[in-house]
């Protein structure tokens, strides 16, 4: 059997053997080009600025995909009136517009690289709207609230590293708010706006720059757009890394980081090395972990390198040690504080660990329950990865007597940690977030991998004598198998992504459901916080985001047990006391609901446990404290002002 | 068009955006905004760093926005440490003054590089590194296809029912939004403005918002501990919104409560303790 990422031929007979397109006998999968491009002469030149590039079926692809668009738009309505069908529509929609892009590229009749990257950044667009469509008119994810305050505080002040206490290590790592703020500043758009932009076109880059970094590494265009489509699978693609948070602002210029050092690693000279050392600088300014994250990619490539390359190159670690010269000097000059930001989830992690070797009980993360169909999914999805990567890794193990392609390697060696990081979300409280977080890396590399795989599923490669080309309807079926594929990865990333199966669909309020938990009430009652800012503010979950982003007030996340119990007793009256809290949130609605999300508050020492609402006669309780002052009233929500300013 | 003629031509974009944004109307203001932010900058600094032959259109069309962001992030600290502020004119003048300066540097740096064609082939060729992949100076994947302006248009226009089934999410969206917050929040708030006076009575500034002409007339009652109405107004509903100064006893535990007509039962209600 024979693959190559580019057109190629199989040996006669049909041998297990590897083909590089360029060579006919040569044994192993591979990234590489097949040909060296040649110089285009002024004459072609000439000619092609009269033509257009063939974009193949790409716009009528495309047109298709935007109806699935249409079609998630009006599952989000029926969710915001709570229709039945609501739930259907979505995943007809998603389907829609994901299935027919990841089938084209799969097709053996792919215009080129134009067709494919038109098809990718349109995938880009149409899934993007659909993120946006969710809630058009505002941010409601606590993240993106915390990074509001924090753009609207540069366009308050004019300055940078302006304290921001709704999200306090983000204002060392100004890079997003700074992108929203010139943007507000000068288009006169609101923040919001200029937010949602902003976070649409970083959101676009990173995909065009995974998209030209396959390439570079010598993939067809139809590898480099599969990968886009396979990474589109990634658990947090859809929303965390298109939302307006900081790591979507510091993930193109990761990518970026890395085409630049493989430019700069196959003779592009010191222009790319300096375009890396310029895009290192910008993801250190936006996101920490991305910086991390950054130096430990250049790590593995160099590392990879050395390991494979003959000759060895010991120059190929110059990228990460400048990287990491990059990050470190940005943290002790300007962000110490994020060690200890980093470092509580590490250690909570290792205690997890620590207790689980000792065999003790580490406790359960405190999310909502899942269901076991969204377990399902997501195994069969997991398990279709492995198999994928099983595929390529056999492949790459029978040609490892050629030369070997370092970024194959490479790939295969994250795609390893990819599958070891999914282990890491068993490992107690912050286990899953960690897992998901680090899934945001280290999809890329599997996103390769599996893309690789994938055209060799479908048969998408060509081979070059006509008698041993696959029969259609065998390449069909090919093609239906590798859609089928992704489709059921992307089916896994919607059900055990962001948001969480229980607000996939907007509509009316749920307790401690995020997204779902912003609404008229609770926006209005933190704006009305706003007129008199600046004090401490305690609450569930929701209230401590509004009230600390839109209210401006100081959060307290440590309120959970005032809440708890139909009395208010002096050990109550002493933690008020000690927390400092103004301001008290009281949502009268988490008598109604239990939380979706497993947990009311922040620090909630009842998550995961909540098997009924918190009592009315609990949350009454404030009522009767001599001491406050219930200042305001919207029916759902009510703020009380404790009496120790 | 020449290499000049399009150099000329984005200085004269990245002028003309600087002054829209400064001096012009709404729209043009949004238009020079967003292609200074996200577009202009970036494709001089792509001129400016790398050969064009060395890198292809997607990447370019790529490169354009990244460095764009780039110039933003880190103009935007050199703006901070310089203390000129991170105000519309100055981020303007930097967007603008460095893809003019790009622009010029570019040129600069071609009249004085060596062939960029001699620079391609060297590449090409390999750089000695062979272990990864021979020195890729320009695009993979194949021979790229192109066909006439006729044919791509015709291929094109899809894309423009694409934009439009999508404009009819977003305005499907909007809509379903719209009317699934077409109700408002009422709600009553009271805040102390002032300390009680010799006659024992403190200023509370009471606000009712969100009121509903079909749930008026509105009535506010203010009562104290001892549960006795010592207020009792009605309240004009058509502004939308109602504030008024009241005297309320400073010794007493005051109840405030709005009720919608015809309800016994208070709607909302806000409490104010005995005064410190």
């Amino acid at each position: 059997m024979v693959i190559a990422i580019r057109p190629a031929s199989p040996q006669p007979g049909g041998s297990d053997t590897i083909t590089l397109p360029a060579q006919k006998t040569a044994p192993h999968v591979t990234l590489r080009p097949a040909t060296p491009p040649q110089p285009e002469s002024r004459a072609d030149r000439l000619r092609r600025m009269f033509r257009g590039p063939d974009l193949g079926l790409a716009p009528a692809v495309l047109a298709l995909s935007a109806v699935g668009a249409l079609l998630v738009a009006l599952a989000y309505d029926a969710g915001r009136d709570q229709r039945g069908s609501a739930m259907v529509i979505y995943w007809l929609g998603q389907v829609v517009v994901f299935s027919p892009v990841a089938a084209r590229l799969l097709s053996r009749r792919l215009a080129g690289a134009a067709e494919a990257f038109v098809l990718v950044m349109g995938l880009a667009i149409t899934q993007y709207v659909t993120k946006w469509i969710y809630s058009p008119d505002q941010f409601r994810f606590p993240d993106e609230l915390q990074h509001w305050l924090g753009t609207t505080l540069i366009m308050e002040t004019g300055r940078l590293f302006e304290p921001n206490p709704a999200l306090p290590p983000a204002v060392n790592f100004p890079g997003l708010a700074e992108m929203g703020a010139a943007v507000s500043s000068l288009t006169g758009l609101s923040v919001t706006a200029a937010g949602l932009t902003v976070a649409g076109i970083a959101h676009l880059v990173f995909v065009g720059a995974l998209f030209v970094t396959v390439q570079r590494a010598g993939a067809t265009a139809a590898v480099a757009g599969l990968t886009c489509v396979v990474y589109a699978t990634a658990l947090h693609y859809l929303f965390f890394n298109s939302m307006y948070l900081y790591q979507t602002a510091a993930l193109p210029f990761l990518m970026f980081t890395v085409w630049a050092y493989r430019r700069w690693r196959t003779g592009g000279g010191w222009r790319f090395a300096l375009l890396g050392v310029v895009t290192t600088a910008v993801t250190t300014v936006a996101h920490h972990v991305t910086a991390f994250m950054l130096i430990g990619t250049l790590a593995l490539l160099a590392v990879t390198e050395l390991a494979v390359a003959k000759p060895r190159r010991w120059s190929a670690l110059l990228g990460p040690l400048a990287a990491f010269a990059v990050v470190a000097a940005w943290i002790w000059f300007v962000a110490r504080d994020v060690i200890g930001y980093l470092s509580a989830p590490v250690d909570r992690i290792a205690e997890t660990v620590h207790l689980l070797m000792a065999d003790k009980d580490a406790g359960a993360a405190p999310v909502a329950s899942v269901q076991l169909w969204q377990l399902a999914v997501q195994g069969l999805g997991l398990l279709a990865l492995g198999l994928l990567f099983l595929v390529i890794l056999k492949s790459a193990w029978t040609g490892r007597k050629q030369p070997k392609d370092v970024w194959l390697w490479a790939a295969l060696a994250g795609s390893v940690v990819f599958f070891l990081g999914n282990g890491v979300r068993f490992l107690g409280a912050s286990g899953p977030e960690i897992a998901g977080r680090l899934s945001t890396f280290t999809y890329v590399p599997i996103s390769i991998v599996a893309a690789l795989a994938l055209v060799r599923v479908a048969g998408t490669v060509r081979e070059r004598t006509p008698a041993t080309e696959p029969a259609g309807r065998r390449f069909v079926a090919g093609m239906l198998a590798g859609t089928a594929i992704a489709t059921l990865l992307l089916a896994g990333a919607r059900a055990g992504g962001w948001p969480p199966v229980y607000g996939l669909l907007p509509g009316p309020y749920l307790a401690a459901g995020f997204e779902r938990s912003v609404d008229d009430s609770s926006v209005t009652a933190a704006q009305w916080l706003a007129a008199d800012p600046g004090h401490r503010l305690g609450g569930d979950i929701t209230g401590v985001a509004l009230g600390s982003t839109y209210g401006r007030q100081d959060p307290v996340r440590e309120a959970a047990p005032l809440y708890e119990g139909p009395v208010w007793t002096p050990q109550d009256r002493q933690l008020a006391a000690d927390l400092a809290i103004d301001y008290l949130w009281v949502d009268r609605r988490m008598a109604t609901q239990v939380p979706a999300s497993g947990a009311y508050f922040e620090n909630d020492p009842k998550a995961g446990r909540w098997t009924s609402p918190i009592p009315a006669a609990d949350l009454a309780k404030f009522d009767r404290v001599e001491t406050a002052d219930r200042v305001y009233d919207n029916g759902n929500v009510r703020i009380y002002r404790m009496g120790n300013r | 068009m020449n290499r000049l003629a399009s150099r000329l031509a984005l200085a004269v974009l990245a002028l003309g955006s600087a002054a829209a944004v400064l001096y012009g109307p709404g729209p043009l203001v949004v238009a020079g905004g967003l292609l200074l932010a996200f577009l202009l900058p970036g494709l001089a600094l792509t001129d400016l760093i790398v050969r064009r032959r060395t890198v292809t259109g997607v990447e370019r069309a790529v490169l354009g926005p990244a460095l764009s962001l780039a110039l933003v992030v880190l103009g935007g600290l050199a703006l901070h440490a310089t203390g000129a502020g991170l105000t519309r004119a100055s981020w303007a003048w930097l967007l603008a003054g460095t893809t003019l300066v790009a622009l010029v540097g570019a040129a600069f740096r071609q009249r004085f590089s060596p062939d960029e064609a001699k620079v391609v082939a060297e590449s090409a060729a390999g750089t000695g590194d062979t272990p990864l992949g021979g020195g890729v100076a320009v695009a993979t994947g194949g021979p790229e296809t192109t066909v006439g302006p006729g044919r791509f248009l015709l291929k094109a226009l899809p894309l423009v029912l694409a934009a439009a089934v999508l404009g009819g999410a977003a305005w499907l969206s909007f809509d379903s939004v719209r009317q699934s917050t077409a109700t408002p929040v009422t709600a009553l708030s009271v805040e102390e403005t002032g300390r009680a006076g010799v006659n024992n009575l403190r200023p509370v500034a009471v606000t009712v918002t969100g009121l509903v002409e079909a749930s008026g007339p509105y009535r506010l009652t203010v009562a104290g501990s001892d549960g006795v109405v010592a207020e009792d107004r009605t309240i004009d509903v058509t502004a939308g919104t109602w504030t008024r100064t009241l005297l309320v006893p400073a010794n007493d535990r005051i109840r405030i409560d709005l009720y919608r007509a015809g309800e016994a039962a208070p709607f909302r209600t806000t409490l104010l303790r005995r005064a410190v």
